[in-house]
């Protein structure tokens, strides 16, 4: 019912019922791309002020969920561009982060050297545990490397439009995406294939 | 090479040509290294899975339980309303 409301009714709704209505759904995909929860509900609070505002652009031509779903997508990228900027203007990203358990010795070499995986690609696709796994792994890692990795992997994303996006040069985005690569892989190690 | 720099290479090759030279020496590493060999095929799968998250993991979220906490509900309620008024 809420997600075939017509332009009308959602023009002459109390803006309040919006919230029950799809406060939670915004919250859930908020938090399939960020584990910090507080800033999650941010963003799902931004939204709906933004909605408010510009109520009278929602044109009845999708779904209201899918449009709300669009203004806060735009507030997460948002998000991730300026947490990107201050992380790389903080932080010489060539030296790599300061890390709580470095992954390699000082001589270059495995800590932990990693496991043989068994794995059936086909069978973990269908998996959902699996990407429950996942997601909980991409939540854990630093956001703005979990962006860059969303963007590449999951959007094909060229690098060039990486940098673009972000405002970053291309060395940042290979970096970043080799951090995150690395970071992916020891916690499904961990996680999934142990 | 150490496996450090290896694993980099093995990385960075997925964005851009590595040169001769580079090939060359990440051929030998991973020819002699276990583990990179190991982490070589995981990136492959990896990035293979990878491709298939999206509609994935947003449909394992929205499955999931998460509801917006009962003050934060009640905060944007008061925000919208008064907006309401404002207008």
């Amino acid at each position: 019912m809420a997600s075939t409301q017509t332009k009308e009714q959602i023009q002459s709704q109390d803006p309040a019922e919006w919230v029950d209505l799809y406060g939670d759904m915004l919250l859930r995909y908020a938090l399939s791309r960020m584990r910090d929860r507080d800033l999650a509900e941010d963003l799902v609070q931004e939204t709906f002020l933004v909605a408010w505002k510009n109520r009278k652009e929602f044109a009845g031509r999708s779904r209201f969920s899918t449009w709300l779903v669009a203004i806060l997508r735009n507030k997460v990228a948002d998000h991730f561009r300026r947490e990107g900027r201050r992380k790389s203007s903080s932080l010489d990203e060539s030296e790599g982060e300061p890390e709580s358990e470095p992954l390699f010795s000082k001589w270059g070499k495995w800590k932990r050297s990693p496991k043989s995986w068994s794995a059936s690609p086909a069978e973990l696709v269908e998996n959902r545990e699996f990407w429950v796994v996942v997601a909980g792994c991409l939540g854990d890692m630093p956001a703005h490397l979990a962006y860059v990795l969303r963007l590449r992997e999951f959007k094909s994303a060229k690098t060039k439009d990486i940098c673009s996006l972000l405002e970053i040069s291309s060395s940042n985005v290979s970096v970043r995406l080799h951090r995150a690569r690395l970071l992916l892989r020891r916690c499904l190690e961990e996680k999934w294939f142990s | 090479m150490k496996c450090s720099h290896a694993t980099k290479l093995l990385s960075e090759a997925e964005e851009r040509q590595l040169t001769g030279r580079e090939r060359l020496r990440l051929r030998f590493h991973v020819f002699v290294c276990t583990a990179c060999r190991r982490f070589k095929k995981q990136l492959g799968l990896l990035r293979l899975l990878l491709t298939e998250a999206s509609p994935k993991i947003l449909a394992a979220v929205y499955a999931s339980d998460a509801t917006l906490s009962a003050s934060r509900r009640q905060e944007i309620k008061a925000l919208l309303r008064r907006a309401a008024e404002e207008s």
